[in-house]
């Protein structure tokens, strides 16, 4: 029942929590936290953009807007969390959908009626599906069809995977899959991934749990489970040729991008990639920020991340350019850092630096109670709750060695794939000349 | 574990109503150090973190210049007498802290977020960024360089391009509300203009410093040791703000993008600042209209028409005597008229009847609960503590807030509405 219990030197206080498991498979995590009057209900569902039909694409997350349209018992959810004093949001990823409320401790039921009910059904209707794609037509076009670079994950995403469902983006492949979504496709896909067996439920805050386990098994018990859900998505192939594409565009400065293949979330390498990307680019200390910014100035902004993805992601640099730099010249000066990287010592301070920010990051996680929330929902998802108290023993436990093995292996030229997103602006003459796909007007 | 009878869903559990509760802030603690500056501060000892915020009187009302404050501010960290930029970044990324430099319209300063354990190493630092920063030519001429693109780009953005041509509208192009940058005003900034704005405003005696967090006794030591120890110069200036110059008509179009799928659409009007007595029964009035998601613009706007995927209205106070009351959304560009038509039919909805009783309470239990949500923790506690100091606010003028909010009448709202609310005398921004 109790969370276990470790004995550690870390100075971050543990998180600590309760897990149980209902009949009908809703997995359970309730953490109490007397310093607060708040409390957070977090459903995560096992379904992401990843799960879509290719030629379906978009619908998590449409999906996602729907769970607003009224569940079967109440037309109207968030009325019933503003009149009980609340605030809710919920996000989609390539991975998982989540929604959140935060309200004063005294009113947790309503959350768990309203999360539990829209569990049980939706109040599946023309009119809402009919609103609700014109709001996330208007959303795709904000964000990612009017604005300038609005198109860049788009196209890597599609030059990184050739076969992964990561290959489309959580708002969709094409604006036409949400404009043709129907009420039968939206219905299969609520009974399919939307049910307990497919959730994690934590509630944090102000509560006790032994007011709030009756409760929860109260709203949530008599929810049918549904069919088990077994993920079988086609394996991205290795990457053996470096993949190399031009576009033009709309936009007053250039910019680079690169993507290479990374592990996934819970393989054990991913620490250390992910400590690499930080000291490579997060930060104005960083080598390719302190070079590539301020000494070399071919760049304005440039930094480096990596997708946190549960299959294999990616590892990110992006920059853009100053004017009259180009692309092949910046490219080949990332290179050089990324080369350097592999083949001279790290210093120990530079990696106990992108140990410490991480460090500080964690702490400031765990003042907030809605980061710690949906960190519980996140890591009993990957496989254990727990994690939420072990991951920064992870990161420490990281040496230069691994953190220059995982650079040697996963920023090979053969790997990478390099966008340059180019203002149509003006010519440049030095385009290189090796494309492996069609350049797009 | 089976029930005995049927779970009743269509039953709402009983709550306890936001409106209820008592909005109370948590009594901060005060010291003054050495020279007089006060330092406002909420323990919790439970925190491994420290938040800490230096305001200084150097906000864009003292500016004559439209980039002068906030250039100040952002090039205090890029090196000093004793340290370069690069070693200063290299210090404060090594401990893992995060550097916050703002410049507001009437303050600017650093805040920072660190961990406990690492004040003692980062204080110094901190201490040499805001006193003795050198600006060096070098370090200008990248911040030029970064920012010139950066608005570039921005200007090819619907919604940044609206959002500075609604001010414009308001207050006028020279207006320290009204101004905004172009590529030139980057250009004419000088090493000069900065040290001396630095010299005149960033004065420790006339700061204000604000903590939440781990706060060990050594900790004021260390404060005072630093920042308690100069001695006045001369007295702060005092800003000149002149009154609104608005635009001519009271409606614009512009056109950046002739292909772009959707439009920024932005009509406000000026309002009187937070020392006007309608001014909580107004922000009360503008939740109902569009500050929440329930609100009138969203339901009709969003969720009955979907013409967009968000509208919103808020009042944001430039100082105690103007503020800027705000509808802003992004819609299909196709349907940016009938928006702007939708809106102003929403405000005369609330001209001419009152807001239904059902209706009030749960805009209230939703502003109760949503300000309550927004105090949780220590430094979301003197964040609001800060709001109101500088503000020249008591505790009661906030207690005062929350009982308007609680108490207020329909009538109420109806009155301040057919005051403040008529569309003729807003104004309107569409870009497309």
């Amino acid at each position: 029942m109790f969370g276990n219990l470790q004995i550690h030197s870390q100075s971050l206080p543990m998180v600590q929590f309760e897990r149980f498991t209902l009949s009908n498979g809703l997995k359970v995590l309730v953490h109490e936290d007397p310093h607060t009057a708040y409390a957070v209900v977090n459903v995560l569902y096992n379904v992401g953009a990843r799960d879509e039909d290719p030629d379906k694409t978009g619908f998590a997350h449409l999906f996602e807007h729907l769970m607003f349209g009224g569940s079967r018992h109440i037309p109207d959810y968030d009325q019933e969390v503003q009149i009980a004093g609340g605030e809710n949001n919920a996000f989609t990823s390539n991975d998982i959908t989540d929604y959140f409320i935060k309200l004063p401790a005294a009113n947790i039921e309503t959350a768990l009626w309203l999360e539990s009910d829209r569990m049980l059904e939706l109040n599946f209707s023309e009119k809402s599906l009919d609103v609700q794609r014109k709001v996330v037509c208007e959303e795709f076009k904000e964000h990612y069809l009017n604005k300038p670079y609005g198109d860049v994950w788009k196209i890597i995403r599609e030059m990184a995977y050739q076969v992964h469902p990561y290959r489309w983006m959580t708002i969709g492949r094409e604006l036409s899959h949400i404009e043709q979504a129907r009420l039968e496709d939206v219905k299969a896909f609520f009974y399919r991934h939307y049910r307990p067996n497919q959730a994690i439920l934590v509630v944090a805050g102000g509560i006790r749990y032994q007011q709030v386990k009756p409760l929860i098994e109260k709203w949530f018990g008599d929810i049918p489970p549904g069919e088990p859900y077994h993920r079988q998505l086609p394996q991205e192939p290795v990457q053996q040729e470096k993949r190399i594409l031009t576009v033009y565009r709309d936009v007053p400065a250039d910019a680079l991008y690169m993507a290479f293949p990374m592990c996934g979330r819970t393989d054990p390498a991913y620490y250390a990639t992910e400590l690499l990307a930080q000291m490579l680019g997060d930060g104005e200390s960083s080598r390719l920020h302190q070079q590539l910014v301020k000494e070399k100035k071919y760049f304005s902004h440039i930094h480096a991340y990596v997708l946190g993805s549960a299959d294999p992601g990616l590892l990110v640099i992006e920059g853009k350019l100053l004017p009259d730099v180009s692309a092949e010249l910046a490219e080949n000066a990332v290179w050089t850092i990324i080369r350097d990287v592999q083949e001279t010592k790290i210093p120990e301070q530079e990696l106990q630096k992108a140990k410490n920010r991480l460090e500080s990051l964690f702490a400031f996680e765990e003042n907030s109670l809605m980061d710690r929330a949906i960190n519980l929902a996140y890591f009993e998802w990957l496989g254990n709750a727990q994690w939420i108290n072990e991951e920064m023993h992870r990161f420490e436990a990281v040496t230069a060695d691994e953190v220059q093995q995982v650079a040697a292996t996963v920023m090979q030229q053969q790997k990478a794939n390099v966008l340059y997103y180019l203002s149509q602006s003006h010519h440049k003459a030095d385009v290189p000349a090796s494309v492996a796909n069609h350049a797009v007007a | 574990m089976s029930e005995t009878f049927a779970l009743n869903r269509t039953i709402r559990p009983s709550i306890t109503s936001p409106v209820a509760f008592d909005v109370r802030l948590k009594p901060y603690e005060c010291i003054r150090l050495d020279n007089g500056v006060p330092v406002y501060f909420l323990r919790a000892n439970h925190y491994e973190t420290i938040y800490l915020d230096i305001v200084f009187p150097a906000g864009e009302v003292y500016a004559s210049h439209v980039l002068e404050a906030a250039t100040t501010n952002a090039l205090m960290k890029s090196g000093t007498s004793a340290h370069s930029a690069r070693e200063i970044n290299e210090t404060i990324e090594f401990y893992g802290a995060y550097l916050d430099a703002y410049a507001e319209s009437q303050v600017a300063g650093y805040g920072i977020y660190m961990l406990g354990k690492h004040l003692p190493a980062l204080l110094p630092l901190l201490f040499e960024i805001l006193t003795d920063p050198v600006f060096p030519e070098e370090e200008i001429h990248l911040y030029q360089q970064t920012k010139k693109q950066q608005l570039r780009i921005n200007l090819k953005k619907s919604d940044v391009v609206a959002d500075r041509l609604i001010d414009e509208v308001l207050f006028g192009k020279t207006h320290p509300y009204g101004r905004a940058a172009q590529e030139s005003d980057y250009d004419s900034l000088h090493r000069d203009m900065l040290k001396s704005f630095h010299h005149q405003h960033y004065v420790l005696p006339a700061a204000k410093i604000f903590m939440a967090g781990k706060i060990e006794d050594h900790v004021l030591d260390l404060l005072n040791q630093y920042f308690g120890q100069s001695a006045s110069q001369h007295a702060p200036a005092t800003p000149t703000v002149p009154p609104p110059a608005p635009a001519a008509t009271h409606q614009l179009k512009h056109t950046i993008d002739e292909q772009a799928l959707q439009a920024a659409v932005r009509i406000a009007r000026v309002l009187p600042g937070y020392e006007h007595e309608d001014f909580n029964l107004l922000s009360l009035l503008n939740v109902v209209l569009g500050g929440y998601f329930g609100s009138r613009l969203m339901s009709n706007i969003r969720e009955e028409k979907g013409y967009t995927y968000g509208i919103h209205s808020l009042i944001y106070p430039n100082d105690a005597h103007y503020a800027s009351w705000l509808v802003t959304a992004e819609v299909g560009r196709q349907v940016a008229e009938a928006t702007a038509h939708e809106v102003y039919h929403e405000f005369r909805r609330l001209i001419a009847e009152p807001v239904p009783q059902e209706e009030l309470l749960m805009v209230k239990n939703y502003l109760i609960g949503s300000l309550l949500g927004r105090l949780d923790g220590p430094v979301q506690q003197i964040k609001k503590w800060r709001s109101l100091i500088l503000k020249n606010q008591s505790e009661q003028d906030y207690v005062r807030q929350i009982q308007t909010f609680k108490t207020a009448t329909s009538d109420d709202l109806l009155d301040v509405a057919k005051r403040w609310l008529l569309p003729d005398e807003f104004y309107e921004v569409m870009v497309f």
